[in-house]
């Protein structure tokens, strides 16, 4: 009976390993760009459901230049987005060519799971200063797709009912929120503050420190608990205190109220607006200007396109790159988003779209002063470090710790695990 | 006995276990083996061995400390809600009456539908500023409560959200065992002369004793690892309110990257949900005694 029980066990245990073996992936040779193929990207913006479906015409556009390429796309809300890309790189899987968040480039390049772009494009690409964004210890991994300033917007039908000036100062974007509020009713000013949101919310709150002059560190140690952070700190518990603050609304709550007109001021990126365009708030109704804060300097939404180190398809997947950042793709791609941001190369903004969106103008001017949320010298360590300082914002927010012990704890926190 | 007669019960179970071998204990095993390396996630293949650091790192860290009682007390209030609410629904529409099916299949509803319509709708609900709850509560001269972000009102929330998508498993299952109730049992009782009370209590309950015991079981093993509403609703917070032992496997995962300190978290939820199985074996083996006696 023993002989009989030893024998089936090991063909169970036979058969499991090889359905478990039959799982795995054969080599296959990677083709040229020439032969064509299957080319599979994935970007989070392909779900917007003002510009989602343009931008992959625009991508489309390739299989005019290369007629055996077949274009395919996978499509993952912006929530899961990293959780997906590297559950499936982990697997030795994932896109061909996909966006990456700079603040998620780091730890992709650390992990070597990149194809280096050196030498894809010639000297006829006219790429700008932002792709200097897509390089790694000197190699390039990355080239821009989008790079996305923020700014103060606003709905300027609400202001002048509350009789109220765009502020220009933490103290008078208090003071403008609570006027608004109480002449209108209508909730003054609203930004992300959920850890629901933690990534977005990370480089929303970057706002705050970059605007009054701070930063996560020096490049070489962490200054999370630095005056100019505690100052911020402070400016964004008073906006929240106010009373005139969307306490609780995520980001999709907070634009949908602002897109009905029940919204009167926020800080957004480009995509913000493009979205937030309806028959109640008309593209001429939204204004924007530079932060409210002391120092000109914003935070930005860095969207890079990566190639796949596992790609099957390199060659191909490089080419489509080399034909992206082309004039009339780019300004295609540009159009596309909204004109505010920065794409891979430099492009116009036609005239009659600024007059019917006079918002895109502070973008333009805020562009050169928008920095990235990633941690200088812990790049790779930035999730951790977000995760540690937001839990501290959460505490200064919801339970009145003071700002300055509250970044002293999250320094010390955040030196414990990962040095600096 | 002859040979096949030997070989049937194996062949019966052997697809069951061959499932089991690939799908269960395979990934299990390779959790136990990343609980003692450093191995990350974009490199799942290049940890090295690190002993008992994840362990230690964990054990050490007030933060697991907050999640473990997080997760027991979230489990304990979510089985005790669903289950209250599933058994006084089962016996609210186990008598017949006028629209039964009807209301049976309302109270389904929050069962069937799917959990990420019911956090979208929840999240509406609890909106500070617009959502129903707090109308409701201005209606009774309540003031706003911050239902989602208040650290003291997190918990609450997310209990509550996940007792109503719940409850209906409970109602359907106790439901069943009620009916299974021989009607000359209670027909004999009530002639000699019990209470509705007293049939309950001694009919009734001891009846359902059973059903009630295991899907208590089932409601704490899903509770423990309960995932999506808690995450989608508060992403653990606010101020780590909701921070369960499951966020903090996702969390070290996926957002840290590191399976090793995940796979020894889960390894650490996995000896919570086995001692939560040995203490429903120990009252079950315990009441079947009682029973036999």
């Amino acid at each position: 009976m023993l002989r009989h029980r030893s024998a089936l066990l090991a063909a169970a245990v036979v058969a499991s390993l090889s359905l478990t073996a039959a799982c795995g992936d054969t080599d296959e040779p990677t083709k040229s760009a020439q032969d064509g193929g299957t080319l599979e990207i994935a970007h989070w913006d392909l779900l917007a459901p003002s510009y989602g479906a343009k931008m992959w015409e625009t991508f489309q556009g390739y299989q005019q230049q290369n007629a055996k390429a077949t274009l395919t796309k996978q499509e993952i809300t912006r929530a899961d987005y990293e959780t997906t890309i590297k559950t499936q790189i982990a697997a030795g899987g994932g896109p061909d060519v996909f966006a990456v968040a700079d603040t998620f480039l780091p730890e992709l390049a650390e992990a070597g799971v990149l194809e280096p772009l050196d030498g894809v494009f010639g000297a006829d690409a006219k790429l700008n200063v932002t792709n200097e964004g897509g390089k790694w210890r000197g190699k390039q991994l990355a080239i821009t797709a989008q790079i996305a300033p923020y700014a103060l917007l606003w709905n300027k039908d609400i202001l002048a009912q509350a009789g109220v000036q765009p502020p220009t100062t933490p103290e008078e974007l208090v003071t403008a929120a609570k006027t608004i509020k109480e002449k209108t009713g209508i909730t003054g000013f609203a930004v992300r503050h959920r850890i629901a949101e933690e990534n977005p919310w990370w480089i929303d709150f970057n706002n705050w420190p970059q605007g009054f002059g701070g930063g996560w560190s020096d490049g070489k140690t962490l200054t999370i608990d630095r005056p100019e952070n505690i100052a911020a700190l402070k400016a964004y518990k008073a906006v929240y205190d106010s009373g005139a603050f969307a306490v609780g609304d995520d980001a999709s709550t907070f634009r949908t109220k602002f897109k009905e007109g029940k919204l009167a001021m926020l800080i957004d990126a480009t995509g913000a607006p493009t979205a937030m365009i309806s028959d109640k708030v008309p593209g001429t109704s939204i204004m924007s200007s530079k932060l409210p804060f002391p120092g000109k300097n914003t935070s930005q939404v860095g969207i890079y396109f990566v190639v796949n180190k596992h790609s099957k398809n390199k060659d191909l997947a490089k080419d489509f790159l080399r034909w992206l950042v082309q004039p009339q793709p780019q300004q295609k791609l540009s159009e596309v988003i909204g004109n505010a941001s920065t794409v891979a190369v430099d492009t116009t903004v036609p005239e009659a779209y600024v007059k019917a969106n006079p918002w895109v103008t502070a973008y333009r001017e805020n562009a050169p002063f928008s920095h990235d949320a990633v941690v200088d010298g812990f790049e790779a360590k930035t999730p951790q470090i977000r995760h540690i300082v937001l839990q501290w914002v959460e505490k200064v927010l919801l339970q009145n710790v003071p700002p300055e012990e509250a970044l002293a704890k999250a320094a010390q926190e955040a030196k414990a695990a990962v040095g600096g | 006995m002859s040979t096949r007669s030997r070989l049937a019960p194996y062949l019966f179970v052997g697809g069951a276990a061959v499932y089991l071998l690939v799908f269960t204990a395979t990934p299990l095993l390779r959790g136990v083996l990343l609980s003692f390396t450093d191995t990350k996630l974009l490199n799942p293949d290049g940890g090295e061995y690190v002993g008992l650091d994840n362990y230690h790192d964990l054990l050490v860290d007030d933060r697991f400390a907050s999640s473990v009682l997080t997760t027991i007390l979230y489990t304990a209030c979510t089985v005790a809600g669903a289950l209250l609410l599933g058994t006084a629904a089962a016996f609210a529409i186990n008598d017949g009456f006028r629209g039964r099916a009807v209301v049976r299949a309302i109270l389904t509803m929050p069962w069937a539908v799917p959990s990420i319509a019911v956090v979208l709708v929840f999240t509406w609900i609890f909106n500070v500023g617009d959502g129903v709850a707090n109308r409701g509560l201005a209606g009774l001269g309540i003031g706003e409560q911050g239902w989602l972000i208040d650290p003291d009102l997190g918990l609450l929330s997310v209990t509550a959200v996940s007792v109503w998508k719940v409850f209906p498993f409970i109602m359907l299952v106790v439901l069943a065992a009620l009916q299974s109730v021989p009607a000359e049992l209670r027909e004999s009782a009530r002639v000699d002369g019990a209470d509705r009370f007293t049939a309950l209590k001694e009919i009734v309950l001891p009846h359902i004793a059973p059903t009630l015991r295991i899907v208590a079981l089932l409601m704490t093993i899903w509770s423990l690892r309960r995932f999506e509403i808690i995450y989608l609703l508060t992403g653990g917070g606010p101020v780590d309110a909701t921070n369960t032992l499951v966020i903090n496997v996702y969390r070290e995962a996926f957002a840290n990257s590191d399976l090793g300190r995940a796979s020894a978290l889960g390894m650490l939820g996995l000896c919570l949900s086995l001692v939560v199985t040995v203490v429903y074996f120990v009252v079950e083996r315990r009441s079947a005694r009682r029973e036999e006696l």
